[in-house]
C-alpha cells in the first residue's frame, strides 16, 4: 500500500459493503432509467435505431463502470481511530486523508436516508469550528454510527477545547 | 485621541445618581442628520428622473429644496427624539443604556464581562467632534454596546472608569493583561504578556495591586508600537495591482478617446469607482494605522475620515496570512490578516480582520510576535517542492513550501501573489492529505491545516510524498501538545 495513505495505527476500518450494494443499485436504475427514457423518445420520433442502439451500449457502457466503481469507492472508504485523532480516507483516484483531533469536534451528526435505512447503514459527519473541514464516513453500520458519534462526543466533550 | 498617558489618574469620582441616568451630547441629535438629507436627495432625483421633463427648471429647484429641507428637519426632529430618550447608567455593577423612542430597548454591560472598551470616530461625528464609546464583551451574541455620541473627553474619562471597574470586578480578561499594560511603555516583551494568561494571571493581577493603589492598573493606551507612515501607504497602494489594474484600463481608454475621438468612453465611470473605491478601503480607511498594546488584544485605530477603533483579542486570533505581491518585493513590503473567531468585531468580512494594511517584513514578524508568544515564522525550517512538481507550476513551485517547528505551522505558496499562511499549533482544527491521479504519477502530494473561517488558508501544494506524511504526522501530536500546555485538553 502506499506510504502516503497507510493506516495510523494497524490497519483502515472498511465502510459496509453495503454503501457498495446501495451505489450499485443507485447507478444502475438511474443509468436505466435514463437511457431507456432517451431510447423511448428516439424510437418514438427519430426511429433511427442506430442511435437507440448506441444509447443504450453507452448505458450498459455506464452501468459496469458505475459497479466496478462502487466496489472500488467502497473499497477507499476507511476510517481509524487513534488515541488523540479519527483519521478518514477516502478516494480512488483523488485520494485523500482527512485527520480530526478529538477535542477538535464541536459536533457529530449522524445522517441516514429513506434508501440507507433500509440498508441499514448510515453517514456520519464530525464538525469542528472550521466548515471547510468535511469529515464524514458514509456506509457506516446504523449501530457502530451510533457508537461512533457517542464516542466521538464524548472524546470531544474530555478533550474539548474552545475554539 | 491618545489621552495624556502619563498624567496620573483622577481618583475614581462618585458617579452622579444613577437613578437619573446621564445623556449622551447634545449634538448627538444632528450626527444621524445626513442620513435624512441623502434620502430626501434619493427621493427628489427619482422624482426628476420619473417625471421631471413637464417642470420648469424654477420649480424642480423649489421642490428639490422642500424635500431635502422636510428630510433634514425630520431628521433633526427625531435625532433630538432619540437624544431625549437615550440615557446611561452607571452603578456598582453594570453600565446600562437606555433608548427607544417608543419601544424602549435596555442594553447592559456588566463589568466583569468587559473585555476592551473603544473610542470610535465614525465621520459624521467627528464634524460635531464627538466620538462613539464602544463596549466589547466577553460571550454571547450581544457582544458590543455603544454609546453615541460623546465628546472626546467625556468618553476618555468614561473609558477610564469602565476598564477600572472592570478590572476591580475581575473580569478575567482585563485582570491577566494587566501585568503588561503595568510595565507599559513598551519594556514588556511578547512573554511577559502572554505568559500571564496561561501562568496564574491572578497573581500576578494581585501582585501589581498591591504595588500601588488599586487605580493604577494602568489600562490606559499605551504608546504604538507600529504606525504606519501615510506615505508608505500611497505608495504601496500606488504600485499594488488592485489599483494599477483600473488605474491602465483608464490610461488605455483616455488614450483610445483622443485617438479615435469616435469611440464612446464608456467604462469610465465604473474604472473611475473601481480606482476610488481601492482608493477607499486601501488609503483613506488605513490612513494612520496604529498598533497598540491593550490589556485584552491589539488595538488598531486608523483611518483619515472615520477613525475606526478596533481589538483584535489575543485569545480569539487563529491564524495569520502574510501577503506580497510581486511588485511588492522589491520595495519588501508585506501585507498581513489574522482570522478572528466568532469575532463580533469590526471586520471587513466575517472573521477576517486586517493586522497590517503595509508593513516591511520585520515590522510582521514582531506583531507576529506580538499576536502568538515564540512564534517567528522566518525561522521556521521548511521543506520545498521537489522540482518533479514544476509540471503543476512552472514558476510557482519554487515559491511553495511548508514546514513547522515547536510553535507553529506554516505554508508558503504564490508567485505573483506570495502567501505565508501561519498557524500556531493550538488552533489546528483538522488536518488533510490530499492527492489527485497526475500528483501519484509525480510522488508529490498537499497538504492542508484547517483553521476556522478566515482568510487564512494553509495550504502546501505538490510537496514530496513522504514530506507530506511526515508532517501531517507530526501536526497531529505538534498540536496536541500545543493544547495540552494550555490546558485544554
Amino acid at each position: 500500500m502506499d506510504p502516503l495513505f497507510a493506516p495510523p495505527a494497524d490497519t483502515w476500518h472498511p465502510v459496509s459493503p453495503k454503501l457498495r450494494t446501495m451505489h450499485r443499485l443507485l447507478t444502475v436504475v438511474w443509468t436505466l432509467v435514463i437511457a431507456g427514457v432517451v431510447m423511448a423518445i428516439v424510437a418514438l420520433t427519430l426511429q433511427w435505431w442506430w442511435l437507440v442502439g448506441l444509447v443504450g451500449a453507452a448505458a450498459v457502457a455506464v452501468a459496469v463502470w458505475g459497479w466496478m466503481w462502487s466496489a472500488r469507492n467502497q473499497a477507499a472508504w476507511g476510517y481509524a481511530e487513534n488515541a488523540e485523532d479519527l483519521w478518514i480516507r477516502h478516494g480512488v483516484a483523488w485520494r485523500q486523508i482527512v485527520a480530526v483531533p478529538y477535542g477538535r469536534v464541536q459536533y457529530v451528526d449522524v445522517t441516514a436516508g429513506p434508501l440507507e435505512r433500509s440498508y441499514g447503514i448510515a453517514k456520519v459527519s464530525l464538525h469542528t469550528a472550521s466548515s471547510s473541514t468535511s469529515a464524514a464516513i458514509p456506509g457506516v453500520p446504523a449501530g457502530e454510527a451510533t457508537r461512533l458519534r457517542d464516542r466521538l462526543t464524548e472524546l470531544g466533550k474530555t478533550r474539548g477545547s474552545g475554539i | 485621541m491618545a489621552p495624556g498617558s502619563d498624567q496620573p489618574l483622577p481618583p475614581p469620582s462618585p458617579e452622579p445618581a444613577a437613578a437619573v441616568g446621564q445623556r449622551t451630547h447634545p449634538a448627538s441629535a444632528l450626527v444621524r442628520v445626513w442620513l435624512w438629507v441623502a434620502a430626501g436627495l434619493f427621493a427628489f432625483g427619482r422624482d426628476l428622473v420619473e417625471g421631471g421633463e413637464s417642470r420648469s427648471l424654477l420649480s424642480m429647484l423649489w421642490i428639490g429644496l422642500a424635500i431635502v429641507g422636510a428630510a433634514a428637519l425630520l431628521g433633526v426632529a427625531f435625532g433630538y427624539l432619540s437624544w431625549r430618550f437615550t440615557r446611561y447608567f452607571i452603578d456598582g455593577r453594570e453600565i446600562r443604556i437606555e433608548r427607544g423612542i417608543l419601544t424602549r430597548s435596555s442594553r447592559r454591560a456588566p463589568y466583569e464581562r468587559i473585555q476592551a472598551v473603544d473610542i470610535a470616530e465614525p465621520f459624521a461625528a467627528r464634524i460635531f467632534r464627538l466620538c462613539e464609546l464602544r463596549i466589547e464583551l466577553a460571550g454571547g451574541d450581544d457582544s458590543r454596546v455603544a454609546l453615541q455620541y460623546l465628546r472626546q473627553s467625556e468618553a476618555d474619562r468614561l473609558r477610564h472608569l469602565l476598564l477600572q471597574r472592570a478590572y476591580e470586578a475581575g473580569s478575567q480578561a482585563v485582570r491577566d493583561a494587566v501585568p503588561a499594560s503595568v510595565a507599559g511603555a513598551g519594556a514588556t516583551d511578547a512573554l511577559g504578556r502572554a505568559a500571564a494568561p496561561s501562568l496564574g494571571g491572578a497573581d500576578d493581577g494581585t501582585a501589581a495591586s498591591t504595588e500601588a493603589p488599586i487605580t493604577v492598573p494602568h489600562l490606559d493606551l499605551s504608546p504604538p508600537i507600529l504606525v504606519v507612515p501615510p506615505l508608505r501607504l500611497v505608495v504601496a497602494t500606488v504600485v499594488s495591482a488592485e489599483f494599477l489594474a483600473p488605474a491602465l484600463f483608464l490610461t488605455a481608454l483616455v488614450v483610445g478617446g483622443v485617438v479615435f475621438p469616435g469611440v464612446i468612453v464608456f467604462g469610465v465611470v465604473p474604472l473611475l469607482l473601481w480606482a476610488g473605491q481601492v482608493i477607499m478601503s486601501r488609503v483613506v480607511a488605513q490612513w494612520s494605522f496604529t498598533l497598540r498594546r491593550a490589556p485584552t488584544g491589539l488595538h488598531v485605530t486608523r483611518g483619515l475620515l472615520s477613525r475606526i477603533a478596533q481589538t483584535i483579542p489575543y485569545d480569539r486570533v487563529q491564524a495569520v496570512v502574510v501577503r506580497q505581491a510581486a511588485l511588492w518585493r522589491p520595495l519588501h513590503l508585506e501585507r498581513a490578516e489574522v482570522t478572528v473567531a466568532g469575532g463580533s468585531n469590526d471586520s471587513d468580512e466575517s472573521g477576517s480582520a486586517t493586522l497590517l494594511p503595509v508593513a516591511t517584513p520585520d515590522e510582521v514578524r514582531m506583531v507576529l510576535g506580538e499576536l502568538f508568544t515564540d512564534v517567528d515564522h522566518v525561522r521556521i525550517p521548511r521543506v520545498r517542492a521537489p522540482r518533479r512538481s514544476a509540471v503543476f507550476a512552472p514558476v510557482g513551485w519554487r515559491f511553495r513550501s511548508a514546514g513547522s517547528d515547536a510553535h507553529a505551522f506554516v505554508t508558503e505558496s504564490g508567485w505573483i501573489m506570495h502567501r505565508t499562511d501561519v498557524v500556531p499549533h493550538a488552533k489546528t482544527q483538522s488536518v488533510v492529505i490530499k492527492q489527485g491521479p497526475l500528483q501519484r504519477l509525480r510522488g508529490v502530494a498537499d497538504i492542508v491545516v484547517h483553521t476556522p473561517d478566515g482568510p487564512v488558508a494553509a495550504h502546501g501544494y505538490s510537496l514530496d510524498a513522504a514530506d507530506v506524511r511526515a508532517l501531517a504526522t507530526a501536526q497531529l501530536t505538534l498540536a496536541r501538545q500545543a493544547r495540552e500546555e494550555r490546558g485544554e485538553s
